[in-house]
């Protein structure tokens, strides 16, 4: 079975530039399964971007249709495509796009206001919950046994319908991304990589269906680069959310295991597999299958592992006290 | 709109302090100018109530005139010293207290040692002093036996006194007025301010009624009789029901007199001086927000500067307004919190012109003001504060809405992009 987060087909989108037509998006057709982790490369001016913000709801297709978790988005009004962007998409952006003084754990609120705070995880989420797996998703480590963590659990989904936690989901997002120490902080006290990281939180924070980035990594130096990418690999691999960057560094793009090039409006060519552990072109829909929910202190863990191990032994080594 | 969006708006406000604070200062003039101007007002009105009130509430008046004025029919008859004479009637059951009038007043040059002055020389009937509330400085009133008699005597208003007689005690003294000579036997009071009904008594001279009928205006009306300006009836207290029964009482009697058909209406106005309170107070009320609406000038061109300040903001902040939006901000929020932040300035500004307002509105009560050393009253009134604030809420949605619009409607790909 497979369950596809992202259908688009024939997406068209096309500018009037100085006079002349520039088709931006020129038929671009793309499916993506829930759990994916895919990259977006090609040359500037290929449409990546385009694309990106259309499946990010934050611009429009001219023409064709694209289904988001089964919502046909085009025919939505710009308070349902807010609403689609507050909940199921978490976007980061190369420039990092933060407040200015702001605090971390305000920016983090952010979506949180907006969505008015009182939604419950993904319904979608509670599945797995009720069949015996562990989720620990927003929660704090601790030593209870699953019965009680499922407890924990509903008590703090109606926390949050209550409107109550959101410092505390912000603050979950933060110790999620490794930003402990830095929630007070402001963009101008944090560095690069801690501001996307921020960002990263920012997006992760109301739980979405997918993460949308374009470039995180653009404005970052290598070894943070590494760092932040093996933070989105970690995401995808331990919460299953699907996630969607756009990249220039060959490098980066085969630590998915899908590979979209773009060109002149096009997707040119596509590449699928898991290219760092090397196994079948199906393991990206296995990984959909079982999304495991870890505790989130595996900020310790290394990249690396993350990147390795997609699917379920990460959750069960997790938990285990 | 919610405490977290108050805090954002007034964050924002406070990232930019200097801006924010001069677009106060527009608020807080315009807030302030309304309120000292509408204070002043309503001082004026309250000055001229309180002296309404002093002319006595327990009086009524009564002139020659048709009520609710209809032009069309015969001009209403005079009312005659014999109306008032017929009125003394109503006294015999105690409602009414005193009856007097006042006729054949002429303005006249007035000398006396070589001072002369301008005034207005009024026949009255004896009572007409203690009806209208007048006091004595000092000598005799006229008496009814001076009326009976028509002796040439006077009364001289307080100015009168000062300006014909500086230095000396004009009790005894003569002053001529056309071809009067007349015994001073009494100065009144000061009255002060506009003195309520018709001239101030202050620069007037009395004199008995039918001595001004004899010497001063001999003109009789069509039934023989002698005419007068007015007539005032003093009524035992001032509750409702004697007013009313007075006033049916000089009705009855009046109609009776000018011969009046049963379904005609009076040729007389009988007003007292509850109503003539509540038309002045109306007529200054207008007066106050007349004030009110220059001064309001100013708030508008505060608001001006609020629309401005939040166009300029709006721009400065559109990638601000597009990272919100990608996070999932509607419209409305976005639109919420430009406004919240334009009424934040305008309900600050309003709130601190009120106070600079009143500073300035008591400043301007301590000022003496004209000759005799009194000074305007000023009053900030509850209902003066309740309009200035809503008013400037008002004026930060009304020139808040543009600009909150504008950033409302931005696209969000296009204001992320936005250097």
């Amino acid at each position: 079975m497979r369950d596809s987060v992202i259908e688009t087909s024939d997406l068209r989108k096309t500018y009037v530039m100085g006079g002349s037509e520039i088709h931006a998006l020129d038929g671009v057709s793309l499916n993506v399964e829930r759990g994916d982790l895919l990259a977006i490369t090609g040359p500037s001016g290929s449409g990546k971007s385009t694309l990106m913000n259309i499946l990010g709801c934050l611009d429009r297709p001219d023409d064709g249709d694209y289904l988001l978790d089964g919502e046909d988005v085009a025919t939505l009004d710009d308070n349902r495509l807010a609403e689609i962007r507050n909940r199921k998409i978490g976007f980061v952006f190369q420039s990092f796009n933060l407040l200015p003084r702001v605090s971390a754990l305000e920016q983090v609120e952010l979506p949180l206001l907006y969505g008015g705070g009182n939604r419950q995880k993904r319904p979608a989420k509670s599945a797995p919950a009720a069949a015996g797996a562990p989720v620990g998703a927003g929660k704090a480590p601790n030593e209870l046994s699953d019965a009680e963590q499922r407890a924990g659990v509903a008590r703090d989904l109606m926390l949050q319908k209550g409107g109550a936690g959101w410092r505390d989901r912000a603050r979950e997002a933060l110790i999620a991304v490794g930003l402990e120490d830095r929630m007070s902080h402001k963009p101008t006290e944090l560095s690069g990589g801690q501001q996307q990281r921020v960002a990263i939180a920012r997006a992760l924070v109301t739980d979405p269906a997918i993460i949308l980035a374009d470039e995180p990594t653009g404005n970052l130096d290598s070894r943070t680069s590494e760092e932040l990418m093996a933070l989105l690999l970690r995401l995808n691999a331990d919460r299953g959310i699907t996630v969607l960057f756009i990249t220039h560094e060959e490098e980066i793009a085969r630590r998915t295991n899908r590979i979209i090039r773009m060109r002149d409006g096009r997707i040119a060519d596509e590449e699928r597999g898991d290219f760092a552990g090397g196994e079948s072109s199906n393991s990206g829909a296995e990984a959909g299958q079982a999304p495991s929910e870890s505790s989130i202190d595996d900020g310790e863990e290394t990249p690396s592992q993350a990147g390795s191990s997609p699917a379920t032994p990460a959750r069960s080594s997790e938990v285990a006290p | 709109m919610n405490f977290a969006t108050l805090k954002v708006a007034i964050s924002a406000l406070a990232a930019n302090k200097l801006r924010t604070s001069l677009t106060l200062l527009g608020m807080i003039i315009g807030v302030a100018s309304v309120t000292a101007l509408m204070s002043i007002g309503r001082g004026v009105e309250r000055q001229i109530t309180t002296e309404l009130q002093a002319a006595g509430t327990n009086v009524l008046f009564i002139f020659s005139g048709r009520p609710g004025g209809s032009p069309s029919e015969e001009p209403p008859q005079q009312l005659t010293y014999e109306d008032a004479l017929a009125l003394e009637e109503l006294t015999w059951d105690g409602t009414v207290v005193g009856v007097a009038a006042e006729g054949s007043s002429r303005s006249l040059s007035v000398v006396a040692q070589g001072n002369d002055t301008h005034v207005s020389v009024q026949g009255v009937t004896a009572s007409y002093i203690s009806v209208n509330n007048l006091t004595l400085a000092y000598g005799q009133p006229i008496s009814e036996i001076d009326v009976d008699s028509r002796a040439s005597v006077a009364v001289l208003g307080s100015k009168a006194a000062a300006d014909l007689f500086p230095d000396d005690d004009p009790i005894d003294q003569t002053v001529r007025a056309e071809n009067l000579r007349l015994r001073v036997i009494g100065v009144l009071e000061e009255q002060g301010g506009s003195g309520g009904f018709g001239n101030s008594s202050d620069n007037a001279i009395l004199i008995p009624i039918t001595t001004a009928q004899a010497r001063l205006s001999r003109w009789v009306t069509a039934r023989g009789e002698r005419p007068v300006n007015s007539i005032s009836i003093e009524l035992l207290d001032e509750q409702e029901e004697t007013i009313d029964a007075g006033a049916a009482g000089i009705r009855q009697i009046l109609r009776e007199r000018h011969e009046i058909p049963e379904e005609a209406d009076d040729d007389f106005i009988i007003m007292s001086p509850k109503d003539l309170i509540e038309a002045v107070s109306a007529a200054l009320g207008v007066f106050t927000l007349f004030l009110g609406a220059i001064a309001g000038i100013s708030l508008l061109v505060g608001g001006i500067g609020i629309m401005n300040i939040m166009l300029v903001s709006v721009t400065e902040r559109t990638r601000e307004i597009g990272i919100r939006k990608a996070v999932g901000a509607k419209r409305r929020d976005i639109l919420i919190q430009f406004l919240v932040e334009s009424v934040v300035v305008s309900v600050l500004g309003g709130v601190l012109g009120i106070l600079l307002g009143t500073l300035i509105s008591f400043g301007i009560a301590q000022i003496p003001f004209g000759g005799d050393g009194e000074s305007l009253q000023t009053a900030v009134t509850l209902d003066i504060i309740f309009l200035a604030v809503s008013v400037a809420a008002s004026v930060g949605i009304f020139f808040g809405i543009y600009p909150a619009n504008r950033a409302a409607r931005l696209d969000p790909i296009q204001a992320l992009r936005y250097e």
